[in-house]
């Protein structure tokens, strides 16, 4: 195991830390006292193929199967392998998928922690999609940390998909920076069965910055999906959106803890923060922490953290026009989540993000 | 034999009696008109027929098509060929006209026994509809009611109740909200719809709209219970007096 997961491990967050309070890790410091986490076998990442449904979009592909990445002759041009991580030069204009599948089986626990470092080129544009799957229904501990650069009026367009199984854990961190005039476009889908958390910070570095990051989420059974944002604004007249959408049945748990940060200098900063939540089930859960701090004074800054149940009044002309009410719940359902993909702007990703969502609404 | 037979007939909102005996008969071909002044129970009637929550059922009985109608959930009401005309329509954000729409008529379907629409079928059934009441093909496309006019909600209403064909329509105060342009669009879609087999309860607080659709028979409703009843001149006279004097009398 590489050190950074050793001393994770040695020393896991508590929920007595601000940032952790509604996410609890102890199940992983369980699984290091009982059997042990491990790195997997290297071996072990030659034997698949599966990537989940992203998988259809045209792209070049790194697979990393628990951590290791198998390098093609599609990518090996792009990708550097140094011992501080995985160096990537995207091709502008090709969707790069970075697919990580993880494969333990019953008895397993592999834990990783694949670093990557995104170098885009000024004014170029580059499609990002990022794929959680798992394929056993073993341990899996994924910390992946993605740095992404964006130089002067780079365009960075990133899907996400998070679906591990039940045992897997994912401790997700990305970091953007912005230079002036770059935009970051991310929508993170979550419909994972056990523990995902994912830290996005974007750094608005230069004027004129665009960062948007959306985000869907089903929680079923007991899974916990944890959206945990920091939005910095250090230059002046960039603009940031977020805009978060979860569904939490079962005794699933949802926690969005977004925040925006707008320096002193950032004057005439746009910054949008949303966050809503539906909740189907009475054991069901969600916190939502949105915080705005600021220190410039020329500014617009919002957000706003709801959370409901379905509304009668919907559910009640749906049903007066005949259609059963489970049909008519699943419709406003559905319909709740499905206004958030509106904001990817790939119709091709949509339409795989749009079946995949009526695929695990229709699992719960 | 009626379509709809209500006998003493009486519900309570929040433990409050709001209907406290209405007897009706609505036979099939005919339209009724029931009017009356705010807090007569004029609403309370309409979505205790159609099987709201909350609208609890104390005393008498409705029979539909001579099917216990009480027994029924609200969405069961509806197969049967029950349909309520909102007061005020619901917008569903996310949830498209045209998806609404075929939902609503394949579960009416399915429930006949009969296959469902194929998507094309269904769009060229909708859009002949929907034409006319002058309503574009791109309100089609639109979120249901999500941005839509007064006049455009209770005419999306009207489209509804065209595309699933109910035996039984219920028009909750139709006419509010609406100018007299669109009134009679509305309107025009109704009588388009009329028919020897189909029947309707028109609820209106104002004679205007029998100006247009004009009923068969015209009730007055005063605190829960139906007054007086007469033919289509009743609600002439209504026009001219006013409520005050049943509002007394009650």
């Amino acid at each position: 195991m590489t050190k950074e997961i050793e001393n994770f491990l040695s020393d896991l967050p508590t929920r007595r830390e601000e940032g952790w309070k509604y996410t609890d890790l102890k199940a992983i410091g369980a699984v290091a006292e009982g059997a042990g986490w491990t790195s997997a076998p290297a071996a072990r990442a030659q034997r698949l193929s599966e990537t989940g449904p992203l998988a259809e979009i045209d792209a070049d592909t790194l697979v990393f199967v628990d951590g290791n990445p198998v390098v093609s002759d599609e990518t090996s041009d792009i990708i550097s392998v140094m011992p501080e991580g995985i160096e990537i030069a995207p091709r502008p204009g090709r969707p790069l998928h970075l697919a990580f599948v993880s494969t333990a089986i019953d008895g397993e626990a592999f834990a990783s922690s694949p670093k990557l470092s995104l170098a885009a080129k000024a004014g170029q544009h580059y499609a990002l999609i990022e794929s959680h799957t798992a394929i056993g229904t073993g341990n899996t501990l994924c910390m992946p940390r993605i740095s992404i650069e964006a130089p002067r009026d780079a365009v960075i367009k990133h899907a996400a998909l998070f679906d591990e199984s039940a045992a897997g854990f994912t401790l997700s961190r990305i970091d953007v920076t912005l230079d002036q005039g770059a935009e970051y476009d991310g929508f993170a889908l979550q419909t994972g069965l056990g523990l995902t958390r994912r830290e996005a910070t974007v750094t608005l570095a230069g004027e004129h910055g665009f960062a948007r990051l959306g985000g869907a989420y089903v929680g079923r059974d007991s899974s916990h999906i944890d959206n945990t944002t920091l939005v910095v604004h250090n230059a002046a007249n960039a603009r940031s959106l977020q805009d978060f959408r979860g569904v939490l049945d079962g005794e699933s748990r949802g926690v969005f803890q977004g925040k925006v940060l707008v320096a002193k200098d950032a004057q005439g900063t746009d910054g949008q923060q949303q966050h809503k939540a539906l909740l189907l089930s009475p054991k069901a859960e969600v916190d939502a922490k949105p915080e705005l701090e600021i220190y410039a004074d020329d500014v617009q800054c919002a957000h706003g953290a709801t959370v409901g149940a379905i509304d009668q009044n919907q559910l009640f002309y749906l049903r007066a026009r005949g259609i059963p009410e489970d049909h008519a719940r699943a419709m406003l359902t559905e319909a709740f989540l499905m206004q958030s993909l509106s904001g990817i702007s790939d119709m091709a990703i949509r339409d795989v993000f749009r079946a995949h969502l009526t695929t695990r609404l229709g699992d719960r | 034999m009626s379509l709809l037979s209500i006998k003493n007939f009486a519900v309570e909102v929040d433990e409050k009696p709001i209907l406290k005996g209405i007897d009706l008969e609505i036979g099939p071909g005919e339209v009724h008109a029931i009017m009356g002044p705010n807090g007569s129970g004029k609403s309370t009637l309409s979505y205790a027929l159609a099987g709201r929550d909350g609208y609890e059922v104390t005393g008498g009985s409705v029979t539909f098509d001579g099917q216990d109608l009480l027994e029924l959930d609200a969405d069961e009401r509806a197969r049967e060929g029950l349909f309520l005309a909102f007061q005020y329509p619901v917008e569903l954000p996310g949830v498209t006209n045209t998806t609404f729409l075929k939902h609503a008529l394949n579960a009416k379907r399915k429930h006949q026994g009969l296959e469902e629409l194929d998507a094309l079928e269904f769009v060229k059934a909708v859009r002949k509809k929907a034409k006319e009441l002058n309503m574009p093909d791109d309100m089609l496309k639109r979120a249901v009611n999500v941005g839509f006019s007064g006049g455009e909600k209770k005419r999306n209403e009207t489209l509804q109740m065209a595309v699933l064909e109910p035996r039984m329509a219920i028009l909750d105060e139709t006419d509010s909200g609406l100018d007299i342009d669109a009134l009679k669009v509305v309107s025009d879609g109704v009588n388009r719809l009329r028919d020897e087999n189909r029947s309707f309860l028109v609820i209106t607080h104002y004679q205007r709209l029998l100006d247009y659709i004009v009923p068969d028979h015209v009730h007055v409703l005063s605190a829960g219970r139906i007054v007086k009843s007469g033919d289509k001149s009743l609600a002439l006279e209504l026009e001219k007096s006013g409520y005050a004097e049943f509002v007394d009398a009650a």
